[in-house]
């Protein structure tokens, strides 16, 4: 499925007053990359339904009758397949010690990728060695890719690369994420200025608050929520009493709500699915998957041959263009100006992708 | 593509930059081209500019309009500007030298945009005349953030290879990996320097010969200040230096007034913490006062060519402060703009708004200034001319009736203005 232009962003919460705009109000994340559960689940069920639909036209064009005996994945066994190779973002972060900012901006680019593409198209695998191999260059933590795989089993570079233009298309070009880790950090700092302070105590849940926004990764929370209220929200699972005193101190008190919702969530959905259940939608993913995705198959030589016809098409009809626009423009040879700038003359060159 | 790709403009150690004209709206655009690599496809230098571009939207930031990608390439499509300051200095100053109410007006933008970027807690780290591009509007925006890096609240560990040495801050060339938006601004002094004289300030040949040029200028610092920093930064040994005593700025910008010299000092300080935040640089008398190079003195000698670029207007705000408004050009051939008033204003603008240290008024107490209640009229502004160094508020200080105003000595760095209390 192409990547589709980003809807409007819902302004839920969206001051009218006249206060300055916070930095996160003004990031690319705050702007496009929010949505409601509801609008989540929506986007999710119809991309689900579009890609079935597709696919099973491929198998009756193929074979009358085929697409029948397949089952096709829900947008439930999708999201599960999505959480499953979640959880192994942590894992490669750490083989290859990563900070915490690549492991966070990966399950970012992972699961923003997977609003706009569905895994029958793209399977999750490799679309996340490449979200993280992003990460890594986002974050300003680049390696060489040969030696970035060369730890991962049944892998090559260009498994990584070949990947690296449809992710960061899919994700708009926005790559630079918050996350809730770095507000984590700076209640911590914050906690630090309260007067009955104790310092054994907050790093015990210091700790924890780390574990629980890990956890709080697995979830769509921060598509529904800001980092800092996510933030807040680990804290609050982690010490309830200290964070309050904390909102106590920030006269935010009234945010209690909230969070509480937030850590219901966190506690909730930020496990790891069954791995049993993830093999089997797995299992059944390597049927229904795309035909015209998969190298080799009828479908997909089917598929290069008409964009190759759509290509030359196209080439001809150039070839016309320039041909009329000659014979009409006696000036048409000449550079616009005829002046030779920098060395280089000036020419017409066409950097359409048909070239 | 929607773009026809024109003439080659440059080439960087990852790009190659063309300029090119949209297919819709004819309007014309610079083509950044990404030589992918196959050691790690798209290079990171340009992925980490696709990422903070896209966060950034700023008039003195140079606005990223759009990425194309197809088969084999990455493009990125940017606004276009006519040359760097480099080539402006090159042809439209007097041996490089920029006539004072240019310099004002690109200093102003530049820090505006600097300012903007450490707002959102990105750092440059690679300020210098080639990076910044001017268009014929006389708009200055900075470019090329492929060594640029978001920064946040623990910053550390650095690459200290990072700025061009020339304009590389002395904490940098001592090791200091450890560094903050203070890297910027000392290279916005440098700039500075660079488009008054037309010569860049401090050309050393490496690591060390850079800090002694430093060091030959603004003198060696005490052995306190040293330590201090070697205390605030790991990274930093404390060495004793050569002995250089601090050259006055008058006899290294000569015909600067006392107002640049003085801002100079403060962008130029050896030690980080003591240099001002791009923001409160913007309040600087040599911005707010309304006396200073302006067009109307007829001693301000104006060498800027007709119809290149507009000389900057500076217009007084009720409250005294003047601020830069963009002119439309009468050159022929340039398309006229429309006069947008205030639109440098820093009272107008939410991201100066928002900063802790500016108050309602607009008027910053980091430089000591009360604010004017009434626009001086121009009948008092003194005489001004290169080589004489006026108190730039002592036009105030006369009774009105004293009309004939002598020359005084030069008054270097400006009273009344306490050095920046540091952070």
């Amino acid at each position: 499925m192409a990547p589709s232009a980003d809807p409007p962003a819902t302004t839920n919460g969206a001051s009218t007053s006249k206060e300055p705009l916070t930095l996160y109000e003004v990031s690319t994340q705050y702007k496009h990359w929010r949505f409601t559960p509801s609008q989540l689940e929506q986007r999710r069920r119809s991309m689900n339904e579009v890609a079935v639909n597709a696919i099973r036209q491929v198998h009756e064009a193929e074979e009358e009758g085929s697409s029948s005996r397949i089952s096709f994945l829900t947008f439930e066994d999708e999201l599960l397949l999505v959480k499953q190779y979640l959880t192994t973002i942590p894992k490669m972060c750490k083989l290859h010690q990563f900070p915490e900012e690549v492991e966070a901006t990966a399950m970012s680019f992972l699961k923003r990728f997977y609003l706009k593409n569905t895994v029958m198209d793209w399977h999750p695998r490799n679309v996340m060695l490449t979200a993280i191999y992003l990460a890594t260059k986002t974050t300003n933590n680049p390696m060489a890719v040969d030696q970035y795989v060369a730890s991962i089993p049944r892998t090559t570079p260009n498994d990584v690369l070949e990947l690296e233009f449809l992710v960061a298309q899919s994700l708009n070009f926005q790559l630079a994420v918050w996350g809730a880790h770095r507000a984590v950090w700076g209640i911590w700092l914050d906690l630090q200025t309260l007067p009955d302070w104790n310092k054994n105590e907050a790093q015990e849940s210091f700790n924890l608050a780390q574990e629980h926004v890990s956890a709080s990764r697995l979830t769509d929370a921060e598509f529904i929520y800001a980092p800092s209220q996510i933030a807040a929200a680990a804290w609050h699972l982690a010490n309830p009493s200290l964070l309050e005193k904390w909102l106590a101190a920030k006269k935010e008190s009234g945010a209690l709500p909230l969070i509480r919702e937030i850590g219901t969530l966190i506690e909730k959905e930020g496990n790891a699915p069954d791995l049993a259940v993830a093999k089997d939608v797995d299992a059944r993913l390597k049927i229904c998957k795309n035909p015209e995705k998969v190298e080799g198959s009828k479908a997909y030589l089917r598929r290069l041959a008409t964009e190759e016809e759509e290509a030359e098409e196209k080439r001809k009809k150039k070839a016309e263009r320039a041909a009329k626009a000659l014979a009409e423009d006696p000036f048409a040879s000449e550079p616009l100006t005829g002046v030779v700038q920098n060395g280089t003359k000036i020419s017409n060159v066409d950097m359409e992708d048909d070239d | 593509m929607n773009y026809i790709q024109l003439e080659k403009l440059g080439e960087g150690t990852y790009a190659t930059v063309y300029k090119g004209r949209s297919r819709a709206t004819n309007e014309i655009v610079a083509l950044k081209e990404i030589h992918l690599d196959p050691e790690e496809g798209t290079p990171s230098t340009a992925i980490r500019e696709i990422s903070l571009m896209k966060e950034l939207n700023h008039p003195n930031i140079l606005h990223l309009y759009d990425v194309i990608h197809t088969e084999n390439k990455l493009v990125l499509v940017f606004e276009y500007c006519d040359q760097d300051l480099k080539r402006y200095m090159d042809t439209h100053g007097v041996r490089g030298a920029l006539d004072p109410a240019t310099v004002r007006s690109f200093m102003y933008q530049l820090l505006r945009g600097t300012a903007y970027c450490h707002d959102n807690r990105v750092l440059h780290r690679d300020l210098k005349p080639q990076n910044l591009l001017i268009n014929r509007k006389g708009e200055l925006k900075i470019g090329d953030f492929g060594l640029a890096r978001a920064y946040g609240v623990p910053v550390n560990t650095y690459s200290n290879e990072v700025v061009t040495l020339w304009y590389r801050a002395p904490d940098v060339l001592m090791g200091s990996r450890n560094y903050d938006a203070a890297i910027d601004i000392w290279s916005c002094g440098c700039i500075m320097a660079e488009m008054i004289t037309g010569m860049p300030l401090f050309r050393g040949r490496d690591n060390p010969d850079q800090l002694l040029a430093i060091m030959k200028i603004i003198g060696t610092p005490e052995d306190r200040v040293i330590k201090k920093m070697a205390q605030e930064t790991p990274d930093i040994q404390f060495k004793s230096y050569p002995r250089f005593p601090k050259v006055p700025w008058p006899n290294i910008l000569p015909g600067a007034s006392a107002q640049a010299c003085d801002l100079i000092d403060r962008l130029l300080q050896f030690d980080p913490t003591s240099r001002p935040h791009a923001l409160d640089a913007l309040f600087h008398p040599y911005f707010t006062d309304p006396t200073a190079h302006h067009p109307n003195s007829s001693s301000v000698p104006q060498p800027v060519p007709v119809g290149v670029m507009p000389a900057p207007v500076f217009h007084v705000l009720p409250n005294g402060q003047s601020v830069y408004m963009p002119q439309p050009s009468n050159a022929p051939g340039t398309r006229a703009a429309a006069p947008q008033p205030y639109q440098y204003a820093a009272m107008n603008d939410p991201s100066m708004a928002r900063h802790p240290a500016y108050p309602e008024q607009g008027h910053h107490a980091a430089f000591g200034g009360q604010p004017m209640h009434h626009a001086p009229q121009y009948a008092q502004v003194p005489t001004y001319g290169y080589g004489q160094h006026v108190h730039p508020q002592s036009h105030l200080q006369q009774a009105q009736p004293q009309q004939q105003q002598q020359p005084q000595h030069p008054v270097y760095p400006v009273a009344g203005y306490p050095q920046y209390p540091g952070r």
